[in-house]
């Protein structure tokens, strides 16, 4: 590349003619304390809460505890850049980062900063990471789906555009995969010109996880339309503690311009622990489990601002999936309690379960969604009806599994079907389907026209079926994709094309 | 922490004191202060702890024979209070708020050469100005700044040095975010 020295100067001119320096009054303090990414600073009388304060060494940080005489501040960078008696000076702004596509397929920290070595972010706007909540007046409730792609998600616990939906289980259960699915899946929405635009917000995790997730979303395709906040284990406390609010700034963006957004935090388990680090070491004072009293605050106003614009909003959404890390599976614990409190309904994942060979992991009794059900197509929502009823006689009567065949007709019917319908219910990773798949796959096993096929053939089954679709009756899905509704042709047609598969496939078996 | 404390003591002594007294009993308090610091058996008394109170009253009721009745009674009234380690602090802060009494700000300023009177005369008497109290300064030189002056009043600070504007400059030329635009 060739520079021109005209050019540079140019430039230069540019840029200082935009540059004033009118000599003002400052606020200023000085450090009498820090460590532990805390710091206590005498003076900054004006300083306000929530304040971005500039320290001497380059590093930012915010200004939490205004207290008699000082103030407690945590630090965003190097503390071992900040030393006693240097100087502090409040901003009278709060801390901001870069919005809007040119964070597109790139990874960044809290602070919006690139960790990608993919050379820095372009953008025209910066946002601050704290700001209020839609009002009543500018939301409308939710009525387009988020389509995860994942069959027992989609029909039993849909999820709305602007929903919050918590994803809570044990350790390894399977609660990021469900996430990542979910973005996956939006590739096709992204091919067909109505992307829903995705944050992936890594709070207190290990780096190569991270890095396994990036790559896993750069294999799928799905970085495009993908940015992923991280704030990594090793990461001090407050950049954990201010990345999801980082990340939600920048779904925020997409919102409020009219087009949609899905932010992922993972999980917000650790970071109620970061902020309760942080907390204590300002010496706020612990409540249960040794958490601040404003931790539910903290989560509350972060989830509010996921939401569904109204139409003179632009109308756009920004739906939130954060997850919560419980340990050993106790539900009742602190922070999954009011993350429940506060989301739209949640999807329970257990290790049993998991460990049974049903993955996704999704216990179907205690998952809801409670507001996804307005968004769901016609035609899933009607065989998703008669799902959630056969599935809880099932597992009334699974106790009674081990008798076999002591038991009357009627029974043994519901026995059969509800396994073939857990069965029908398994999913691969990284495997999401369409709307029209799911629905054609759960119609027919919902008619009990898989009560023949052999419980472990179900999943072979299924995957020729759609297979078959796909070659002989691809009008089908087509129809069903626009019409979104189980018209009585409609099934017809899928019967008939159940049937003739079914031929072939138990010939295919037999030989 | 014990400044908060002491700075409450001295607030309720002033809150008794007459007014007339004040600079009586500041000019008597800067002796005590000054005793406390050069001579560090008097301190070690002061604070061992073995030593009963009433022993620590006799030693600073004789340190402080010719101060004023109301600041004898005042010290003696915080050593009765278990606060002899406080009385270190006690001339600084009771010396900041008989200034918030008076009217007075203290202030410092910081140029890159010395000022001539006319030039401190005139800056003190905008500021004072400015502030609406009576400032007073304590000026110092730093050939750092390159040019220019920075002025601390209390927390506050008016940064006019060549050095802070080249550093705001370099800080608006490579950083991204000062120039871009806000949402609100």
């Amino acid at each position: 590349m060739e520079l021109r020295a005209e050019e540079i100067t140019s430039v230069i001119r540019k840029e200082l003619g935009d540059f004033e320096d009118k000599l003002k009054m400052e606020s200023v303090g000085t450090v009498l304390q820090v460590g532990d990414c805390v710091a206590r600073i005498y003076g900054l009388d004006k300083c306000k809460a929530s304040e971005l304060l500039e320290f001497e060494g380059g590093v930012n940080g915010i200004a939490l505890n205004l207290e008699e005489g000082c103030v407690g501040a945590v630090l965003l960078g190097d503390s071992r850049k900040v030393k006693e008696g240097q100087t502090v000076k409040s901003s009278g702004r709060i801390i901001s980062v870069k919005v809007g596509d040119g964070l597109l397929g790139r990874v960044v920290n809290a602070l919006g900063e690139p960790l990608d070595g993919k050379g820095p972010i372009v953008a025209d706007k910066i946002r601050n990471i704290e700001c209020d909540a839609p009002n009543v007046i500018a939301r409308q409730p939710v009525k387009e789906p988020l389509q995860t792609g994942i069959k027992a998600v989609d029909s039993m616990i849909p999820i709305g555009r602007g929903q919050r939906e918590l994803i809570i289980g044990d350790r390894q259960t399977g609660k990021t995969a469900i996430c990542i699915d979910t973005i996956i899946n939006q590739r096709q929405a992204f091919e067909a010109g109505d992307p829903v635009y995705c944050i992936y917000v890594a709070i207190g995790q290990k780096q190569s996880t991270v890095l396994r997730v990036v790559e896993t979303l750069e294999k799928y395709g799905a970085m495009q339309y993908t940015i992923v906040v991280a704030a990594g284990a090793s990461d001090p406390a407050p950049m954990q503690y201010i990345a999801p609010f980082a990340g939600c700034a920048m779904g925020e963006e997409f919102r409020d311009t009219g087009r949609h957004a899905l932010v992922i935090y993972d999980d917000l388990w650790k970071h109620a622990v970061a902020y309760r680090q942080v907390s204590l070491l300002l010496r706020r004072p612990p409540g249960r489990e040794a958490f601040p009293g404003d931790i539910f605050n903290l989560h509350s106003r972060l989830l509010e601002r996921a939401a569904k614009l109204s139409n003179t909003h632009g109308g756009g959404s920004l739906t939130a999936l954060p997850i919560v890390e419980t340990q050993a599976g106790d539900f009742s614990a602190y922070i999954p309690t009011n993350v429940i409190s506060i989301t739209d309904g949640q999807i329970y994942l257990e290790s049993d379960l998991f460990y049974a060979g049903v993955r996704p992991a999704i216990n179907a009794g205690l998952s809801v969604s409670r507001v996804g059900g307005n968004a769901q197509s016609k035609a899933m929502k009607k065989v998703a009806g008669s799902l959630r009823l056969d599935l809880a006689q099932y597992r009334e009567l699974e106790a009674f599994t081990k008798f076999g065949s002591e038991l009357d007709k009627s029974t043994q019917n519901q026995l059969n079907r509800g396994q073939r319908l857990i069965e029908i219910l398994k999913q691969p990773q990284y495997s999401p389907l369409s709307m029209a798949d799911q629905v054609i796959i759960i119609f027919v096993a919902g008619q009990g026209m898989l009560d023949d096929v052999p419980v472990e053939r179900i999943q072979a089954f299924e995957k020729g079926f759609l297979a078959y679709i796909t070659q002989n009756c691809a009008q089908i899905r087509q129809t069903l994709q626009e019409v979104r509704e189980l018209t009585s042709d409609l099934t017809a047609q899928i019967k008939d094309a159940c049937a003739q598969y079914k031929q072939t496939f138990t010939a295919a078996e037999e030989t | 922490m014990s400044s908060r404390v002491t700075r409450r003591y001295v607030q309720g002594f002033l809150g008794v004191l007459d007014a007339a007294r004040i600079d009586a009993v500041e000019a008597a308090l800067e002796r005590f202060d000054a005793l406390l610091r050069t001579s560090p058996p008097v301190t070690a008394v002061l604070y061992h702890p073995g030593i009963s109170r009433t022993k620590k009253q006799a030693l600073v009721s004789a340190l402080a024979a010719d101060a004023p009745p109301e600041l004898v009674r005042f010290l003696l009234y915080m050593i009765s209070k278990k606060r002899e380690h406080m009385l270190k602090g006690l001339c600084v802060e009771f010396k900041n708020a008989a200034d918030g009494l008076r009217g007075i700000v203290r202030g410092r300023v910081c140029c890159a050469s010395a000022l001539r009177d006319a030039q401190q005369q005139r800056l003190t008497a905008s500021l004072s100005a400015a502030l609406g109290k009576e400032v007073k300064l304590e000026t110092r030189t730093d050939a750092g700044l390159l040019a220019g002056m920075q002025v601390f009043v209390g927390s506050h600070v008016i940064d006019g040095s060549v050095k802070s504007r080249l550093a705001r400059l370099r800080k608006h030329l490579l950083e991204e975010t000062t120039q871009l635009k806000p949402v609100a």
